[in-house]
């Protein structure tokens, strides 16, 4: 009944023509910035900022969170289309979106990306409004050998998902995690790998790797390709609909990536990117149609877009009710609740209620203004690839050029972009590929300081990831994922078969 | 035979000596610290062995079957990379609008297609696109045109 009464107050609140209206330009413009890349959620919010001192905190709070959330499915778009992602989490969309769109089916793509969205997005929102106290709670449980754990199992997933081997994929997984600790030490000060150069001193920054890993090696991929992308002469309302087979196909994957991603959005910093790719590993291994992965495959598309919607709404919890942004672009949206004298914390669902429930219930209305937008802009998306390749990767080429110019206004950015580009299509030669690298680049600063935190508070004692039941049953996990990947256990079971029959 | 299957591993072999050189680096010139108090080079030094670790697998499981690297396309690598210097260079000298037709005009000397009018069109617009969508909708503070 309460939870009844709460969501009506939100829903008074966000139905406020001023904050429908800016939930909308929030989710538009969220959607846009995903696209182009350089240009992240981070930049967007920061420009908006001094807009939202002059509107209510319900407002300012709405319109960002719409910027948040709609980027990444405007980060999906990119990654379907031009195989860039425009967030580490839509990284792994790459994998089969593309092939997708390559083979004429972007518009399924899309509109799938949408639905699985949506409905993650609604049950991360469900959740929200069920459980939030209780996830607060849950994530509280979790210390820093917890996190450390279930960052290293989101590198065995991402490894698990290489359809180049889990070997070759942990080799990237590792190669990225040592990328990622070139710049500072935040712990001492101190400066690593980075040949005195100072515009390294800050680290590589996350849009360039993906830039240049992705982007430009896509680019010198298919530029001279002769065989193209494939194009149909009409785009039809009938060319986004899935067939009967896929939708089947797709609702289970949509079902457990969102559940996966709305849990583990509740843990700060991890959840999207970690969601995604161990929904697509789930997935993968106990998909009758695992074969296909990596190739086109429906299920490696809906899984972790799912998942990582529902973990962007979730991922609301942490910040809201712990005080604890995951990100520095919950920082930032935490740093305007503040400026309007909000304080986030346990009490913040009693003290502002019209706040929260109304952010909840507009959460709901910007999934749905997501979908509304986005639905009747396939056909548009879809048509920019009948722009032949000869102007499209041209035109990627300047985009590339000029978003990782306006990361930080350093020329540095544009040569590093064109070396990781050089490198990621080195990678392509040699199969390798590109998207473990790229979580490990994420995650694996992350990783180290939990790792060393952990250290600190157990005086030195490695046994502690043992004697802690969280983050001993997450290391069996990442034990036997990664056994489950390298070992040919079909080889071993038909062999043992094969010896018992003989034996009888 | 044996130069074959040295490019055919030379991905594992570079990937193995970035990992030997990030251990080196960290073992040498990082502090290391103590179980308790881990120092800025354990974490480098614990990840590079790994990677050396799965460089070494992956040699091993690629000897048994191993495949030499797919064809390099020169002629699109030093178009992009043509391009993006070019647009490096030129920035600072003249401006973010001239790169960016620069960078445009020297990717689309990649393509099969032969001519000049449609490149310097191409180039043209999407300088043009550039300038409406960055400098003037989301008021990125680029030098648009050095000089002026």
């Amino acid at each position: 009944m309460d939870v009844l009464n709460n969501l009506a107050l939100g829903l008074a609140t966000a139905t406020e023509p001023i904050n429908l209206l800016l939930c909308l330009a929030g989710v538009f413009l969220g959607t846009a910035v995903g696209v182009l890349p350089g240009i992240g959620p981070l930049a967007a919010i920061a420009m908006l900022l001094p807009v939202t001192f002059h509107l209510p905190p319900e407002a300012a709070l709405v319109m960002l969170a719409g910027v948040y959330y709609g980027n990444e499915y405007g980060g999906s778009i990119a990654s379907i289309l031009l195989n860039i992602p425009g967030s580490p989490s839509a990284s792994i969309t790459c994998l089969d979106g593309y092939p997708m769109a390559r083979a004429g089916r972007a518009g399924v793509a899309l509109f799938m990306t949408a639905i699985a969205s949506f409905a993650g997005g609604i049950l991360g929102i469900g959740i929200m409004a069920s459980l939030s106290p209780a996830l607060a709670a849950f994530a509280l449980l979790f210390g820093p050998a917890e996190y450390f754990a279930i960052m290293l199992l989101g590198l065995i997933s991402a490894a698990a998902v290489s359809s180049t081997g889990a070997v070759r994929g942990a080799m990237m997984v590792f190669l990225g995690v040592l990328l990622g600790t070139v710049g500072l030490d935040i712990t001492s000060g101190q400066t690593r790998f980075t040949g005195g150069s100072l515009d390294l001193r800050d680290g590589i920054d996350i849009g360039i790797v993906a830039m240049g890993l992705f982007g430009v090696s896509e680019v010198i991929s298919s530029m001279r390709d002769p065989a193209g992308m494939v194009l149909r002469g009409r785009f039809r309302l009938a060319d986004m609909l899935p067939t009967g087979p896929e939708a089947r196909a797709s609702a289970g994957p949509i079902a457990r990536g969102s559940l996966l991603g709305a849990v583990l959005g509740t843990l700060p910093g991890t959840g999207q990117t970690v969601s995604s790719f161990m929904a697509y590993a789930l997935e993968k291994k106990i998909s009758p149609n695992r074969s296909k992965f990596g190739t086109g495959a429906i299920e490696g598309v809906v899984a972790p877009e799912s998942a990582n919607n529902a973990a962007a709404q979730t991922s609301f919890i942490p910040s809201l009710t712990l005080g604890i942004p995951g990100s520095p672009t919950m920082a930032l949206m935490l740093g305007a609740m503040m400026i309007h004298g909000i304080t986030p914390g346990p009490r913040i669902i009693d003290e502002h209620p019209q706040l929260f429930w109304g952010l909840v219930v507009s959460f709901l209305i910007g999934n749905l203004f997501l979908l509304i937008l986005n639905i009747p802009l396939i056909g548009l998306w879809v048509r920019l690839l009948k722009v032949p390749g000869e102007f499209l990767y041209p035109a990627t080429v300047a985009i590339i050029c000029i978003g990782a110019y306006s990361i930080n206004l350093s020329l540095f950015d544009v040569w590093s972009v064109l070396v990781f580009g050089l490198v990621g299509y080195a990678l392509r030669l040699w199969r390798f590929e590109p998207a473990p690298l790229l979580i490990g680049f994420v995650l694996g600063p992350m990783m180290e300081e939990y790792f060393r935190r952990t250290m600190l508070l157990s005086r030195g004692d490695a046994m502690v990831f043992i004697e802690r039941p969280g983050a001993a049953t997450i290391l069996l996990a990442c034990l036997l994922l990664f056994a489950a990947s390298v070992l040919p256990f079909s080889r071993i079971a038909a062999s043992a078969r094969r010896a018992l029959l003989q034996a009888r | 035979m044996h130069s074959r299957a040295l490019i055919a591993q030379a991905g594992n072999l570079a990937v193995l000596c970035v990992g030997a050189a990030f251990v080196l680096g960290a073992a040498t010139g990082l502090d290391l610290g103590t179980p308790r108090r881990l120092g800025p080079g354990a974490f480098p030094l614990m990840a590079g062995i790994c990677v050396i670790a799965l460089a070494l697998c992956s040699i091993l499981i690629d000897l048994r079957r191993a495949q030499a690297p797919a064809r390099a396309d020169a002629m699109a690598v030093l178009a992009v990379a043509g391009a993006m210097a070019g647009f490096a260079l030129l920035s600072p000298l003249a401006g973010v609008l001239p790169a960016t037709f620069w960078a445009a005009l020297a990717a689309s000397l990649a393509a099969r297609r032969p001519g000049w009018l449609w490149r310097l069109i191409l180039a043209c617009v999407l300088t043009g696109l550039a300038w409406l969508l960055f400098i003037r909708l989301l008021q990125v503070p680029f030098i648009a045109f050095r000089g002026l």
